[in-house]
């Protein structure tokens, strides 16, 4: 009787260590996801013209190519910090295929920061989907967007475009002064949870309760009736 | 003896779902992933994915379906051990149901 409890005692603690160990093991799974997510990737490997996985939304991305002549875009009607102004979306080329990368806030449409760089420059930024709203709203009377819309966007400077915006984080040789970063709408999408680690977890902890319930049975209830008759625990 | 036979029943259905869902499993997934490395994505990936979740749910129903006959049955802890184990084993738990199948037909048998 001691040599069972201490049985259940081991066995139990050996459930309960598996699962420990899977739990630790569903963390890690999703740690070293969030971790290759992370790391930035180059522009036309998370996303192309014809679309995007979803894993690509709110990823960091690098750009090395040149902004290209075509008009740069105000998107009207965006403050910043509670600040009125717009935003400015600029044609970059990477390897002949165009990224609108949304360069940041500007106080307005005057403003020095609109001067796009020459040359070649290399962008660090996030993926963000267009937007939807207002999308298919024509521009404003003085050119302006009403909303950063992939139409209106390919419409004004004739080509397609890679089908997620850049939001520009970072920019090597730096613009001065530039616009200012916006904030991203959408966070990263989060990645697939390793539910089969996470289940085994749980199943280690009931199975470490089937240990007692075993311990139970058989130590506690059967032993008084050892003497008695046979079908008295199931009559 | 009342309750035994519906409890027999309650442990050959959970020995042979989860020994058809193991024996499918290791038979033909487990190939399929180490051998072809089919199951990496797609749909397959899914139902790999799922067939094991779903293994490791029924077991835990096989375990408390086999501590049921098997304190009905008086076996002893390490025979106990033995038909809960065999659902880890692809095929053994058609051995585990047999062996059951068996002692419980004969304890019937004796007691009729």
């Amino acid at each position: 009787m001691i040599g069972l409890t201490l049985l259940a005692v081991a066995l139990s603690a050996l459930c309960v260590a598996a699962g420990l160990w899977q739990g630790s093991r569903t963390l890690d799974i999703v740690e070293a996801e969030r971790a290759a997510v992370a790391a930035p990737l180059p522009v036309l490997e998370a996303a192309s013209v014809d679309g995007f996985p979803a894993t690509s939304v709110g990823r960091p991305v690098t750009a090395e190519g040149a902004y290209a002549d075509a008009e740069q875009l105000l998107v009207a009607q965006r403050s910043l910090d509670g600040r009125p102004g717009e935003w400015v979306v600029t044609p970059f080329v990477v390897g002949g295929t165009t990224v609108a990368v949304l360069r940041g806030w500007i106080d307005s449409p005057a403003s020095p920061a609109l001067a796009v760089p020459a040359g070649p420059v290399r962008l660090e930024g996030a993926l963000q989907p267009f937007e939807e709203f207002y999308a298919e709203q024509a521009r404003l009377p003085d050119g302006r967007l009403v909303a950063v819309s992939r139409e209106e966007i390919e419409r004004a400077w004739g080509t397609p475009v890679v089908s997620l915006v850049l939001v520009l984080a970072r920019q090597d040789p730096a613009s001065v002064p530039a616009p200012a970063p916006v904030p991203l709408t959408v966070q990263t999408a989060d990645v697939p949870f390793p539910l089969q680690n996470a289940a085994y977890t749980l199943q280690w902890f009931v199975f470490a309760g089937f240990v007692w319930v075993m311990w139970w049975l058989w130590v506690v209830r059967r032993s008084p009736a050892e003497a008695g008759p046979e079908d008295s625990l199931t009559g | 003896m009342k309750g035994l036979s519906g409890a027999l029943l309650r442990f050959r259905i959970m020995a042979w779902v989860t020994g058809v869902l193991l024996a499918v499993m290791s038979v033909i997934f487990l190939p399929l992933k180490y051998g072809f490395g089919l199951t990496d994505e797609g749909i397959l990936a899914t139902i790999y994915a799922l067939g094991w979740q779903a293994h490791g749910w029924l077991y835990v129903l096989y375990v408390a379906a086999g501590l049921d006959i098997s304190f009905r049955m008086r076996f002893t802890v390490v025979r106990t051990v033995a038909v809960l184990l065999a659902g880890t084993i692809p095929f053994a738990s058609f051995f585990a149901d047999h062996y059951v199948a068996r002692s419980v037909r004969a304890k019937l048998d004796a007691t009729a």
